[in-house]
């Protein structure tokens, strides 16, 4: 190998180890009433290629938003104010809306929680998935409607072709997200981002659906950003999971490790309140307090007036510990309590 | 993008009334005018330099300036003083009909939302057989029946406007009375009237009033529609509506009698408008969250 | 389908009757007795009385009168005009009835897409200057009565500029300042309809999918949102309408145009009850008219309704 072949190698190499998708210090800002509001801070997370990753935390912590932001969303009165984000080749945090427009559909697609108004009720569902192949690929309308049918075979909706000339309320809940990730598969995107695919649909449906995601990312190797408060989602298929706190990432670690030894306090807690037929726990405790609110964060660590092991140098502002080779917590006890946990075991 | 703001940040607005309310520009300039508007109406008879009822012959189609400030209409009345006393008619008009319309429709509402039955079904067809008719053509009908006169139009008004409040609180009281605290209040033995009055009644306060606020202006409208055509209120006691009738004819030679009358009525009611709307925006929960 | 239109139909049936004894006793509850005041000189001569209350078969007792009225109407026959004395009622408006629709549907035409333009336009432009400018045009379209904007309008375009006659009905040019001021406060009202229903659909689910999927801007509101905003707005056209017919009212009277309206007022002011009854019988009945036609048209467009089938 030549020395210039070695560095392209290099490169390419480098390339194909870097993440598909990478947020870096994110902060977002909304404008509200009386002032600016922090939702997001410095938030960190990296899928690789094709790897299913989860980020969990309960309502109001700023899943949604870390999506939007991805997907260049946000409403008018939110501005991304620190950070990047970067989809593959594209800087997506340094790119205007019209830019990002092209991208979207095409190269990143997102999937919403509710099936039931998330497809216009005026439009038959073929259409709204050839919609996506006409605006990215440029096809006619018959070889977009073709292509629908496809899909809506791809994702198991039985006698698809009839069904694509129905209007979203004659399907059923689960018919309507499998078009929806239909939507999305339809230029094949380098990254999927749900947010809370599952949560409106009855359990059985769950499970089919969290296996079709799976199954579309085995075949087209493409990455998927989860995001959930639902443990037993992530428990089901995530390669690695991101805990979410009160608009930063408080826990990052590989999905095993979440379950087996959680480091950062607020992971602990979260996996001690939920029923899971995983864990065999005697009660079921619920974490004290409530989680706050953008308008009034605690000072320093954000969780600190809810946490067990709280100590006077939780009120510092804490940063993240690496405490295994590719596991970091935003907490400076993980790593005591990390080695309490795999001394126990 | 989309205009969401996220579940996590929204607040209850109560105390924030007043820093929306002057930031709502509809609600500021509406009330502005509304309140010039209600002040002149009220010190009509000291603001208005002259009787506006008051005949003089020698003075008839004066311009504007000198000694009558709009000048003088075809009997030689200063067309100043009448407008000024013109406001005070106009309100006094809209606010009976606020006042019947209110008690009657909010009543009935309840009635038929609470205790149903036959007591809902009467209601509630009558309701439906007035809706049936357009509104101003009902009024125009009722007014003829029942003879020209500031009362005729009251009554006239009233009975178009009333089944729009009752079929209001009606769906109101229905979407209310399935709220817990209600069953609480009659297991606990409370008779029907009080709950009604300090259950329900707080409890859907809210919408009528902004459709009440909503309403005022187009209720203004109507009676200086109905004076227009000369089955409203009648001579002499100035109305906006018939004023602009008399100036109408005139338009040529002597327009200041109809344009600085209709001048009057649009913004009145511009005003009454944009205060509703503003109200609007701050007192309905669908609006508020955004 | 076909059941819902039948029922529709039915549904009519009341509210005409209802308005038949509404103005059949208003007739009744008017002071004064018409056949004096046609009499007016001749009050003495019996004769002549008893042979003008037979005309008018207002010498039997009044349920009679009642149901001879409804009978009547049913073949076409809405009896004698009071004022232009024993003429038929259908030959004192026929000429007019066709001109009072005219000018309600073609102010209703103009007034719809315009108004569901300018409220596209200011939702679009949410909060921007031309936003707020429009939002100020619409709340004075609606504010300001017809009669005082035509007190400027004709100042201003008939009287100083000279650009349209100021009355009468006949030619083109004198439609357009009557029409001109029925759109006005129509169009006024859809468009701050549509740019209320537009910010809702706006906000919707299936608008953020659609921006999810790429799709442009022009695309998302011509495709997704107008047509979701159409559906609501169409349920308004009937109360539209009903407001034109009566802004016909004042318009007629204000130009001098030999409509419905106009004729309807002169026959209030002559206490001329049957033709007034007649009149108002014809409008409920074009009202609740077109009021069906847009509850069918609403089923065409909505999918949900015209499929039904909702699976929960």
């Amino acid at each position: 190998m030549t020395a210039v072949a070695g560095d392209m190698a290099e490169t390419i190499g480098e390339a194909e180890a870097r993440p598909l998708l990478e947020i870096d210090g994110l902060t977002v800002e909304f404008a509200t009433l009386r002032r600016k509001v922090k939702v997001l801070e410095d938030v960190r997370i990296d899928v690789g290629k094709g790897e299913i990753v989860g980020l969990v935390g309960e309502s109001g912590s700023g899943k949604s938003v870390t999506a939007m932001s991805v997907m260049g969303l946000l409403p008018d009165t939110a501005r991304i104010t620190g950070g990047r984000i970067r989809v593959g080749e594209h800087e997506v945090s340094a790119k205007s809306r019209r830019q990002l427009r092209s991208l979207r559909g095409r190269d990143m697609a997102m999937i919403f929680q509710e099936p039931m108004t998330s497809l216009n009720p005026v439009l038959t569902v073929g259409f709204q998935i050839a919609e996506v192949v006409m605006e990215h690929q440029g096809a006619g309308q018959a070889k977009a409607m073709a292509r629908a049918v496809e899909l809506m075979r791809a994702v198991g909706i039985p006698d698809a072709a009839r069904r694509a000339n129905d209007y979203p309320h004659q399907l059923s809940g689960g018919m309507r997200q499998r078009v929806m990730i239909a939507i999305a598969m339809a230029c094949q995107p380098l990254l999927l981002i749900a947010d809370e695919p599952t949560t409106a649909l009855d359990v059985t449906i769950q499970a089919q659906i969290l296996d079709l995601m799976v199954s579309l990312r085995d075949r087209f190797g493409m990455s998927i950003l989860i995001i959930t408060h639902d443990l037993g989602v992530i428990a089901e298929m995530a390669d690695r999971v991101c805990v979410m706190y009160a608009g930063q990432i408080v826990e990052e670690a590989p999905v095993r490790d979440i379950f087996t030894t959680p480091a950062h306090p607020y992971t602990r807690l979260l996996l001690r309140s939920i029923p899971s037929a995983r864990h065999k726990v005697e009660r079921l405790e619920a974490i004290e307090g409530t989680t706050p609110s953008p308008h009034a964060f605690p000072e320093g660590c954000r969780f600190h007036p809810r946490c067990p092991e709280m100590a006077e140098r939780c009120r510092e502002p804490q940063t993240f510990e690496r405490i295994g080779p590719v596991r970091q917590a935003r907490c400076w006890r993980a790593r005591e309590i990390l080695a309490r946990l795999e001394g126990s075991s | 993008m989309t205009t969401e703001t996220p579940g996590l940040l929204r607040r209850a607005a109560g105390s924030d009334f007043l820093l929306r309310f002057r930031r709502n520009r509809n609600a500021m300039i509406g009330s502005v005018i509304v309140f010039v508007v209600v002040v002149v109406a009220v010190l009509a008879p000291v603001i208005a330099p002259y009787d506006p009822a008051f005949i003089n012959m020698l003075a008839i189609w004066e311009p504007p300036g000198g000694e009558y400030l709009l000048g003088t209409d075809s009997l030689g009345r200063d067309v100043f003083s009448r407008i000024v006393h013109g406001a005070r008619v106009s309100l006094i008009i809209a606010g009976s009909v606020l006042a019947i319309t209110l008690v009657v429709g909010v009543t009935l509402g309840m009635i038929a939302g609470y205790f149903g039955g036959w007591a809902e079904t009467l209601i509630m067809r009558t309701v439906d057989v007035i809706f049936a008719f357009p509104e101003l053509i009902l009024a125009i009908l009722v007014a003829a029946a029942l003879g020209t006169g500031t009362v005729t139009v009251i009554i006239a008004l009233s009975l178009v406007w009333w089944p729009g409040i009752a079929r209001l609180t009606r769906s109101l009281v229905l979407s209310v009375r399935e709220e817990m605290f209600v069953d609480a209040a009659i297991a606990s033995g409370t008779p029907a009237w009080k709950i009604l009055a300090r259950h329900l009644l707080p409890n859907i306060v809210s919408p009528i009033i902004v459709r009440a606020s909503v309403g005022v202006g187009f209720i203004i409208m109507a009676e200086a529609t109905l004076s227009f055509l000369g089955i409203g209120v009648q001579e002499p006691t100035p109305t906006w509506g018939g004023m602009i009738r008399d100036g109408l004819a005139s338009l040529r030679t002597d327009p200041h009698l109809a344009l600085y009358t209709s001048l009057a009525l649009g913004v009145t009611i511009i005003g009454f408008n944009m205060l509703g709307d503003g109200l609007r925006d701050l007192l309905d929960p669908k609006v508020r969250d955004r | 389908m076909f059941t819902f239109v039948v029922k529709r139909v039915l549904g009519l049936i009341p509210v005409l009757f209802v308005a038949i004894i509404l103005t059949f006793l208003a007739n009744q509850m008017v002071p004064g007795d018409p056949i004096q005041t046609l009499l007016s000189d001749h009050s003495g001569n019996e004769a002549l009385e008893a042979r003008l209350r037979a005309a008018y078969g207002l010498d039997r007792p009044l349920l009679v009168q009642f149901f001879d009225y409804i009978w009547n109407i049913l073949n076409g026959d809405f009896g004698l005009s009071f004022r232009f004395a024993q003429m038929p009622v259908i030959d004192v408006i026929s000429d007019s009835l066709v001109i009072s629709p005219i000018l309600a549907l073609s102010a209703l035409a103009v007034a719809f897409p315009l108004g569901l333009l300018l409220g596209t336009l200011a939702a679009i432009k949410q909060n921007s200057w031309i936003d707020t400018g429009i939002i100020l045009v619409l709340v004075a379209g609606i504010s300001i009565p017809n009669f005082a904007l035509a007190t400027f309008l004709v100042y201003v375009f008939a009287l100083q500029l000279n650009w349209v006659p100021v009355a009468g009905w006949g030619s083109f040019e004198q439609a357009i300042l009557p029409v001109t001021l029925l759109i006005v406060p129509a169009a006024a009202y859809i468009a701050r309809l549509s740019r209320t229903y537009m910010l809702e659909v706006l906000r919707t689910d299936y608008i953020r999918t659609a921006r999810a999927k790429g799709l442009r801007e022009k695309v998302i509101i011509w495709r997704h949102a107008l047509r979701n905003t159409l559906v609501p707005l169409l349920t308004t056209v009937g109360i539209i309408l009903g407001a034109l017919l009566s802004g016909t009212f004042v318009v007629e009277t204000i130009f001098n145009i030999p409509g419905l309206g106009s004729l309807a007022i002169q026959a209030i002011f002559a206490r001329d009850y049957p033709v007034t009854m007649a009149i108002v019988l014809l409008f409920t009945l074009f009202f609740a008219g077109i009021n069906l036609l847009v509850d069918l048209t609403y089923g065409l467009i909505d999918p949900r309704i015209r499929l039904g089938g909702n699976k929960a």
